[in-house]
């Protein structure tokens, strides 16, 4: 349901597209029919027809992004979005630049003039806001000023490889950029993507969606578009410079070259050989601020709001190092624009102990030479040393002195970047890879948070369906959740044996009314002798949950719809098995002093949270909270169990006091199946019996077969 | 020299609290080929001492490589455990020997 005013300038959706054959590899042409029949409401289907979705998936490569807010007529944001496919999974960012609106006058419509300006004298001062147009697709990947930046787009959910029908879910949140370097995740948004025939200009129009985006309230707070646009994720240029007399970095020597070496990256990227005679201004060594004003002077023109230039100057020596350097970083940065260029030296004589080339003159030794120049355009690109192996940010000493006689140096060269490294250059915000955008040193992949690389897949076969016990409680109260994992699928398949939330394997998260993410996930480390279980074709698992707080405090802390979300992970084979549901719980307001008075209490007493999970008597602030709960009688039918459970367990050398605990539980008492499983079995120890069932007891956790 | 590079390696831990040291490393390992690593704290945060080389340029002068290669010399004095740079913008901060 849209909440977008009549009046929205927002255009109606498109046609759906017709299935093709390129959207669904391996489909044969009898499928797609189907899948035609499929997506086609009037279409009348034969009794016994076996209909296939359409598979599709989304493709690898940099897309065109708008994000077009609702309400904001003249704010548009333009950007990237890059699709990573690798052999984990795939990896997904993109980064949003608002669209510059430009004030014109109001033009003169009346065709007296005169007259117009004799009721209106101000008319031709009036201004009229106007938005640009943005980047034209058939330019191919986007290069927009660093001055409208404004997004970092990390995407957490998108689809895995295939996706059944035209359309799939996109989930991401947006971080706030302000200069120079400041990162405030700022929303937390999904989109439903509609495949539809992209507008002129898309390579592939076929390869184009739309959708609304809507916070975690489900409210519509936006639309996005999305076309294919290349292959490659980034583009930009090389452009290298040389005194004469110092070889141009271009290639190993052995086959790589900055195009083989950048397509691997995923960035597009033109070498500009440019000039071979700079001046030396002060001999043959040169120093950083030299090397700056060199690259001023004799760098083609550019501007860096168009195009991501960066400049290698080489030079026959430097004086701050022996080998290369990113120079362009701060003290020596004339222009105050940093990660421009930077330097090599051809004519460095190189170290004894560096292998096969000790000796040589630097330039003439392409390997090591070139691999030094493709090093400092990464500080460039705002990477940092690396020595995790010997790729591409690992020093040069250190893979020289790691070199053995069966392996010297230069052959021990890994001509390639460290995963870690090739994620950033793929992922990290832009600011922090473009040239002219923020510091050296600035960039962190924890601020903001980048892209996860996603090394889920989905089990085929299995199924996770949650189910709060109560859809709607009072403010304060636990909320009970029960889990299902089902196998629907005909082959036995290994799972994890407990969905408990003491197991490692569960976690998940609740969005409150205002979009705030909140994570649960165990607070008790169990070891487990068998943690998997084979669960066979049509047998289901049950558990239950009580949830009150998380890492970031209580979860459900305000009245209003709350958005839980229950995860199970476990490895299979290096990759991770994913299943997630969710399901909405409505918390009420509270109706009277007595009950906001306890509801506050538990919601800002940590401990309350651990009497829930380790019971026990030490915890005295938890236990006070629970009992200012049950001394509220609105909450006291949530927290009966919670108090009669550790009433009816042993701690320390208080005995289990049954008759206390089970004067507690009542008609209305609320409990989960774990909860009622574990109190029958505490009170039965106990010598006492749990009373009749309570109005929402949950089924007990156990194996079963599916109905 | 070859003594002081010898009484120079091994394990340091910064013991300064300057701002102006925030970006050396927290933690520095220099080791007897030349090398070393240094480590920030929180991981993975910046840090200009993040790996490369270190040599002794005379009497009271170190050299070593930065996160942008850039080799730089640092006064240094070595006392009771304790080795106290002094840098080119002449901030001073200190560390300790660690096992």
């Amino acid at each position: 349901m849209s909440h977008l005013p009549e009046s929205s300038k927002i255009p109606p959706m498109p046609d759906l597209l017709p299935p093709s054959a390129e959207d669904g590899p391996g489909l044969s042409n009898a499928n797609i029919s189907n899948a035609n029949l499929a997506i086609n409401p009037n279409l009348q289907l034969q009794p016994g027809q076996i209909v296939f979705p359409q598979l599709r998936s989304l493709r690898a490569g940099c897309w065109l992004l708008n994000y077009k807010p609702s309400g904001a007529p003249l704010v548009s944001y333009d950007g990237t979005l890059r699709v990573e496919s690798h052999s984990e999974g795939r990896t997904a960012s993109g980064d949003l630049y608002q669209r510059p609106v430009i004030f014109l006058p109001l033009p003169i419509t009346s065709p007296i003039p005169l007259l117009e300006n004799k009721l209106n004298p101000n008319a031709n001062l009036a201004l009229r806001p106007i938005l640009l147009a943005g980047p034209s697709p058939a330019a191919g990947i986007p290069i927009l000023s660093r001055s409208r930046y404004r997004y970092y787009v990390r995407v957490t959910t998108l689809p895995e490889y295939f996706y059944l029908g035209n359309s799939f879910s996109l989930g991401f949140q947006l971080y706030r950029f302000t200069a120079p370097n400041s990162w405030v995740l700022e929303s937390t948004l999904t989109a439903q993507m509609v495949r539809m025939t992209g507008p002129a200009g898309f390579p592939s129009p076929s390869d184009y969606a739309e959708g609304d985006v809507k916070n975690a309230a489900n409210v519509v707070v936006g639309r996005l578009t999305m076309g294919w646009l290349s292959t490659y994720l980034r583009r930009c240029t090389v452009e290298i410079d040389t005194v004469n007399g110092s070889e141009r970095p271009t290639n190993s020597g052995i086959g790589h070259t900055w195009t083989s070496l950048m397509d691997a990256v995923g960035w597009q990227t033109t070498v500009h050989l440019s000039d071979t005679n700079v001046a030396e201004p002060s001999g043959n060594s040169w120093s950083n601020a030299e090397m700056h004003a060199a690259m001023l002077a004799r760098r083609a023109v550019v501007n860096l709001d168009s195009e991501w230039r960066y400049h290698v100057l080489a030079v026959k020596n430097i004086d701050s190092t022996p080998r290369g350097i990113m120079y362009d970083n701060g003290g020596t940065d004339s222009n105050n624009v940093p990660r421009e260029g930077v330097g090599i030296a051809s004519h460095w004589t190189i170290s004894a102990g560096w292998g096969t080339v000790s000796g040589q003159r630097f330039g003439t030794a392409a390997a090591p030479y070139f691999r030094t120049a493709v090093h400092e355009l990464g500080h460039a690109m705002g990477l940092y040393h690396n020595s995790a192996d010997f790729g591409f940010m690992c020093t040069s000493d250190v893979i020289a002195a790691a070199g053995t006689p069966a392996t010297p140096f230069p052959s021990n060269i890994q001509w390639s970047f460290h995963p870690d490294n090739l994620k950033q250059l793929r992922h990290y915000p832009d600011p922090f890879v473009r040239p002219g955008s923020v510091a050296f040193g600035s960039a962190s992949t924890a601020t903001p948070s980048i892209s996860p690389t996603d090394l889920e897949a989905d089990v085929l076969g299995l199924d996770l369906k949650i189910t709060p016990l109560l859809g709607e409680l009072p403010l304060g109260a636990p909320v009970r959740i029960g889990v299902t994992l089902r196998n629907h699928g005909d082959q036995p398949l290994l799972v994890p044996a407990s969905l408990s939330l003491k197991s490692e394997s569960v976690s998940g998260s609740v969005t409150d009314p205002s979009g705030n993410v909140r994570t649960f996930r165990t607070i008790i480390h169990c070891i487990e002798d068998s943690p998997f279980k084979v669960l066979n074709p049509g047998e289901q698992i049950e558990e239950s949950m009580t949830l009150m707080r998380g890492a970031e405090g209580a979860l459900f802390g305000v009245s209003g719809i709350h958005q839980v979300q229950v995860e199970v992970h476990w490895e299979v084979d290096g990759m991770l098995a994913h299943l997630a549901d969710s399901a909405s719980v409505m918390v009420t307001a509270a109706v009277d002093a007595n009950h906001a008075e306890a509801a506050h209490k538990v919601l800002t007493t940590p401990d309350a949270h651990l009497v829930l999970a380790i019971g026990g008597d030490h915890l005295t602030d938890g236990i006070a909270a629970i009992q200012a709960a049950l001394d509220s009688p609105v909450l006291k039918p949530h927290f009966a169990a919670i108090e009669t459970k550790r009433l009816a367990s042993r701690f320390m050398k208080r005995k289990p006091d049954a008759k206390a605990a089970t004067a507690l539980l009542d008609y209305d008492t609320v409990m989960s199946g774990s909860e009622h499983d574990k109190l029958e079995r505490l009170l039965g120890d106990a010598g006492g019996s749990l009373p009749k069932a309570g109005k929402a007891k949950a089924k007990p956790t156990r194996l079963t077969s599916a109905k | 020299m070859e003594l002081h590079e010898a009484q120079l390696s091994g394990n340091w831990h910064k013991n300064s609290q300057e701002q102006c040291a925030a970006g050396y490393a927290a933690h520095l390992h220099l080791q007897s080929n030349g090398l070393y690593v240094g480590s920030s704290e929180p991981a993975g945060t910046f840090t200009w001492w993040d790996q490369g080389t270190w040599a002794l340029q005379g009497p009271g002068k170190l050299a070593i490589s930065t996160a942008n290669d850039e080799v730089v010399t640092y006064t240094y004095s070595l006392s009771d455990g304790t080795l106290t740079f002094t840098d080119p913008a002449g901030c001073r901060f200190s560390y300790r020997r660690a096992p």
